[in-house]
């Protein structure tokens, strides 16, 4: 591990029951980026973040946070998360609630630069039942960052909140990354992602499918979508031209392939009829989607994790 | 303790209280009840030695009610809505979450000896010495602990919907059950003997035991009552915590 490797996960393997979520991660992260981490509900993203965080103890391999043991009393004083929870006390005002998480740490951030922080100046004498969700959001914020960690991670951080909020809550992140934090996101937001991330991780039925920064990830990953209306039935198709993955709806043949000409030649030659016919180019989010969905995901949202945790100590 | 975690802890403590009594929906009742039951059967129907017999029982009843009601129904709350899980993620050790609750727990029972003492003393004429108040006061506080552990595993353990409801069905049965309302003495023996399972029976009997109204067990046995009680369920609160990260 070198002086700036924040995060070491080596051979990473884990499970609820025999259902592996998770399939043998290797991925280090270094200190004063932005990380952002995609997938499918199912993919692992969630299970990783608890693995991360020390809420779920690995299965098989390791995770070294700031050099300690993940979710270890040292880690814990490194590290600030924003999850998405339910509610905080809802008759405590945001300064309240800030001035007692504070406490938890022995070098916290001081409470008005984190009110700052999540632009809440205006807001910090109100009670939590009072706030808006996109407010709320905001609190949750400025809990993460409130112990001054050196890892930050934040799940779906702009979930509810408007474009301005957004705006604001990606430029915190930004100066976040200045002063030398990292900062891991998990986001259903593609926008942010590439917006905010330097390395992007696609995760995938527990395995890293794709790795890189934003631009060399749309860049290797550019497809485009090719559209016909034909009147054979997706096996027929697929029969005729096997190398590329038919879907057919009512009438309408749809695939992406990243050398158009190829697939259309190839279906001249077959004799398929085209009719109708669109190529388009598919964006980053659509070949992210088509990526991650060809293999049938279950769903992972957290409550299914925290379930899925739950069982595991009851076991 | 250095004073950067005593600092905390009196945070932790003050955020409870306040987050508590701020909810009216939970003060109100939590205070009304002990004190309506007393004002009707200790004071209104009481004579001299019911009122103070009885004064004794209702701040036995009154401190259970907040102590059970904070940590089971409290408890299971946050753990579901995830603010446990964000205090977990925080360096601060469990210990403090749990004394924060019991602080909030112990104001409860304090404002309950208040309250019920200056009833007793002026609608009722209830004298006693000042060591006896402050026996009887400490009595309070003490009895607060058993209810809050046992709220705690039963906060642990059952959802947020449950929770009140099963809050409910052990408190007054355990009231009931324990001579909170009915002499002990009244009860056939297997029930008598059952009590002794039950913490508010020991308390009872220790708080009666201040003016000579007790059983006539030796006090030592309650208070092993209590600690045979107090113990098994903090140690099952702590391991199903320490299991939740």
């Amino acid at each position: 591990m070198t002086n700036s490797t924040v995060v070491s996960v080596t051979n990473l393997h884990h499970s609820y029951g025999d259902k592996a979520v998770l399939k043998g991660l290797d991925f280090s992260l270094q200190a004063g980026r932005v990380y952002g981490f995609l997938g499918a509900n199912g993919a692992g993203k969630t299970t990783l973040i608890n693995l991360l965080l020390g809420r779920l103890k690995a299965s098989q391999g390791s995770v070294e946070v700031l050099n300690s043991q993940a979710g270890s009393v040292a880690a814990k004083a490194k590290v600030g998360a924003m999850l998405q929870i339910g509610s905080l006390p809802a008759n405590l005002t945001v300064l309240e609630q800030l001035n007692l998480f504070a406490s938890y740490y022995k070098s916290p951030m001081p409470v008005s630069k984190a009110l700052r922080l999540s632009d809440l100046n205006a807001h910090e004498n109100i009670a939590f039942s009072k706030l808006s969700g996109g407010l709320k959001q905001r609190l949750l914020f400025a809990i993460a960052i409130i112990g001054d960690p050196q890892l930050v991670f934040l799940d779906e951080p702009s979930l509810a909140m408007d474009v301005n909020a957004r705006q604001q809550m990606w430029q915190t992140i930004r100066q976040l990354k200045a002063q030398g934090k990292t900062v891991v996101l998990t986001t259903h937001y593609m926008e942010e992602a590439e917006a905010l991330s330097d390395e992007l991780f696609i995760l995938n039925n527990g395995k890293i499918i794709a790795q890189g920064s934003p631009s060399e990830l749309s860049h290797s990953m550019q497809m485009s979508e090719v559209i016909f209306a034909s009147d054979l039935s997706e096996e027929a198709i697929t029969a005729l031209l096997p190398e590329w993955q038919w879907q057919v709806v009512a009438g309408k043949a749809t695939t992406r392939c990243k050398a158009p000409n190829a697939l259309l030649k190839a279906a001249f030659e077959k004799g398929v009829n085209c009719e109708a016919l669109s190529v388009k180019p598919s964006s980053l989010e659509q070949t992210f989607m088509s990526l991650t969905q060809s293999t049938g995901a279950d769903s992972d949202k957290s409550s299914d994790t925290n379930e899925a945790i739950s069982k595991e100590q009851a076991a | 303790m250095s004073s950067l975690t005593l600092h905390s802890l009196k945070q932790e403590a003050w955020c409870d209280a306040k987050s508590v009594f701020r909810s009216l929906g939970f003060v109100i009742p939590a205070l009304a009840f002990p004190c309506a039951f007393y004002l009707f059967f200790g004071v209104a129907m009481g004579n001299e030695k019911t009122s103070s017999y009885l004064l004794i029982n209702y701040i036995i009843f009154g401190v259970m009610g907040p102590a059970l009601f904070n940590f089971g129904v409290n408890v299971a709350t946050e753990r579901e809505q995830g603010l446990l899980a964000l205090k977990q993620l925080s360096p601060m050790p469990a210990s403090q979450y749990l004394m924060g609750k019991t602080f909030t727990a112990l104001v409860f029972s304090t404002l309950i000896f208040v309250l019920l003492s200056s009833f007793a003393v002026v609608f009722a004429n209830v004298s006693m010495s000042f060591l006896q108040w402050l026996q009887l006061y400490a009595l309070a506080l003490l009895g607060t602990l058993p209810f809050c552990m046992l709220g705690l595993v039963m906060g642990l353990s059952f959802s947020a919907k449950a929770a009140p409801a099963l809050v409910n069905l052990i408190y007054l049965p355990i009231s009931m059950l324990s001579g909170l309302w009915i002499p002990i003495t009244m009860f056939p023996e297997a029930l008598q003997l059952f009590a002794w399972a039950l913490p508010s029976y020991h308390l009872s009997q220790l708080g009666l035991s201040i003016l000579e109204m007790h059983q006539g067990f030796n006090l030592a046995w309650h208070l092993l009552g209590i600690a045979l009680f107090t113990l098994p369920c903090g140690y099952l609160a702590t391991k199903k915590y320490n299991s939740m990260k």
